[in-house]
């Protein structure tokens, strides 16, 4: 059974309606679509009850996920762990701190597997048998592993002088893998052109409105783990700005579902310095955000247009919320800190969202007392290089007790002997 | 019984994306003025645009017989072709980010009288230091082309409506 009556246009003043197509955007305004749902079936059908019974996975809310028919592809995608982070509380002088942890989604270590699933599941419904997407990364090792199980024909675009890690991390599902030469602008002209001549599900261009709805699921968990109740504050990461507006959405309907309480949750957002077009344009009190050039090492977030900056924008100020940015020195500091105080090992993007956490927290704006949750969406063991010459050294030694007697003291550090 | 109007893939967009729609009037100018379209037809002047050939019935080009006030009776079929000739014609829906110090200039203007193409704006958001403009530009491919470098030369940032789509 469906829920979803169709697509509609986001932009306000326009709100076009359209029917369910692979279709992104507005023919009248250029606005992106949304998928709309029929929110009196979905709320008749979705109890805590209902929801609680189903498997751990994202789909155990299904109702306010974009398909007609029953999932088909990534069936045990999501439900990650949220954890209660004690140590990293002490570490940012605060009293109520969870991370939610994505870098441990299957199968991919990321939170794109829930948009893929999404994506992929739609795009068997709408009859096509080929694949595709351009990416920095997480997307393309997400899409190549989920295509495979699906059957799926599968193209993925990447930048020719990605780093050999990721290209590795994508190839070895045995898809087709395009390095595109040249510069980037290119290779966002040619994607869009062969989305226009192609067959194809290209995810995060002809079929993004399914693809985007999936990453609400992320924000699904997070409440349902807090024991259905909503945060005070919500930090995410920010590369083209879907997640951001996603997390939002699935609060919105969670509250119109009557499944959590209104707690005015505030949502932040977390870029890099190098790469920070929407933060710089929150902090100036704009609406449009000016595109940059990205320059730093988190190249999973160094998006310099945000195609849903602009609501990203808007999200953050309805929500009373706040943004901000970190340097690449932060940004290892943030990776290292989540490590250290919780043993969770995330990569560049989750180091900006945890050193922005930070920098809110000093400035006050989310306080000490009122609960934050950080959403924390891909792995460092994927952007190992990102650390790998800021960590601390390691002692070689001798195969001698001796040696590592001596080491201990050298170190001055406290290890006790048997009796 | 209304006139039927019809238009080719290209010019879907006039139409509100239909290849054919009913409309009322007894005139050509009555009935792109009922379909909301007549100064999207029409140049300043009030002639029809060099870029549109309007045939009545698979007629002549209205441009041969009575023009706007050629008349049409109920039933009857209008055509709107674009009038480019050669080379595949091709629709770019593309975001034009302006500069503070471009935001004046009529640049979208410029475009029509320099190149063939026709400009259609579907969205514009003019801030104190931003500008963006969301514009369909429509003609043979060749020519479109131009026109965008063009606009790029004048540094205005031109990009696919989908902005960047690398994640």
């Amino acid at each position: 059974m469906s829920f979803v009556k169709g697509l509609k246009c986001r932009e306000s003043g326009c709100g076009r309606t359209y029917p369910t197509a692979p279709l992104h955007i507005c023919e009248h305004c250029f606005g992106k679509l949304e998928v709309d749902y029929d929110y009196a079936a979905v709320r008749s059908a979705l109890s805590r009850e209902a929801i609680a019974r189903r498997p751990p996975s994202m789909w155990r809310y299904r109702e306010l996920l974009p398909i007609d028919g029953e999932p088909t592809v990534g069936l045990e995608v999501g439900f990650t762990p949220l954890l209660r982070a004690h140590n990293l509380e002490r570490a940012l002088g605060h009293a109520e701190v969870y991370v939610k942890n994505d870098a441990v989604n299957h199968p991919t270590l990321s939170f794109k597997d829930r948009v893929v699933a999404t994506a992929l599941s739609k795009a068997k419904e709408f009859g096509f048998d080929t694949v595709a997407c351009a990416t920095t990364g997480n997307l393309g090792n997400s899409l190549a592993s989920l295509s495979r199980p699906a059957g799926l024909q599968c193209f993925i675009f990447m930048p020719a002088d990605l780093e050999q890690g990721k290209i590795v991390g994508t190839q070895v599902y045995g898809v087709h893998v395009v390095g595109i030469a040249g510069n980037y602008d290119g290779v966002n002209r040619l994607c869009t052109e062969i989305a226009d001549r192609y067959n194809l599900a290209f995810v995060n261009i002809n079929i993004r409105p399914y693809y985007a709805e999936g990453s609400k699921t992320l924000g699904f968990e997070v409440l349902e783990q807090l024991g259905w109740q909503a945060p005070k504050h919500v930090v995410v990461p920010m590369a083209g700005g879907s997640l951001i507006t996603k997390v939002e959405k699935a609060l919105r309907e969670f509250v119109q579902m009557g499944l959590v309480e209104d707690a005015g949750t505030r949502i932040h957002g977390a870029q890099a310095a190098g790469c920070n077009p929407i933060v710089a344009a929150v902090k100036a009190g704009e609406e449009l955000f000016r595109p940059v050039v990205p320059d730093t090492i988190a190249r999973s977030i160094a998006i310099g247009n945000p195609a849903d900056g602009y609501y990203a924008i808007e999200t953050i100020r309805r929500t009373g919320g706040w943004a901000e940015d970190a340097s690449d020195e932060e940004i290892i500091e943030g990776i290292r800190l989540l490590a250290e105080t919780e043993g969770v090992f995330t990569e560049t993007a989750g180091g900006a969202t945890v050193a922005v956490t930070k920098k809110l927290v000093e400035q006050g704006r989310i306080p000490p007392d009122e609960s934050v949750v950080i959403c924390i969406t891909g792995n460092g063991l994927k952007t190992q290089e990102a650390v790998s010459g800021h960590l601390p050294g390691r002692a070689i030694i001798q195969p001698r007790l001796a040696d590592f007697d001596a080491l201990l003291a050298r170190q001055k550090v406290p290890l006790a002997q048997r009796r | 019984m209304p006139a039927i109007v019809r238009t080719g893939a290209a010019l879907r967009a006039l139409l509100d994306g239909q290849q054919e729609v009913r409309a009322q009037g007894t005139t050509i100018r009555a009935i792109l003025e009922n379909l909301g379209i007549l100064e999207r037809i029409c140049d300043e002047a009030g002639k029809v645009r060099r870029h549109f050939n309007i045939h009545v019935n698979e007629g002549e080009d209205i441009r041969l017989l009575a023009g706007l006030d050629t008349p049409v009776r109920d039933g009857d079929t209008v055509t709107i072709l674009s009038a480019i000739a050669g080379g595949a014609e091709v629709t770019r829906k593309l975001w034009l980010t302006y500069q503070k110090e471009m935001v004046d200039r009529p640049l979208v203007w410029e475009v029509g009288q320099r190149f063939k193409v026709v400009t259609n704006i579907r969205q514009a958001n003019l801030k104190r230091n931003l500008g963006l403009v969301g514009l369909e530009v429509t003609g043979e491919e060749s020519e479109v082309r131009r026109a965008l470098s063009y606009i790029e030369q004048q540094g205005v940032k031109v990009e696919p409506v989908e902005l960047d789509v690398m994640e």
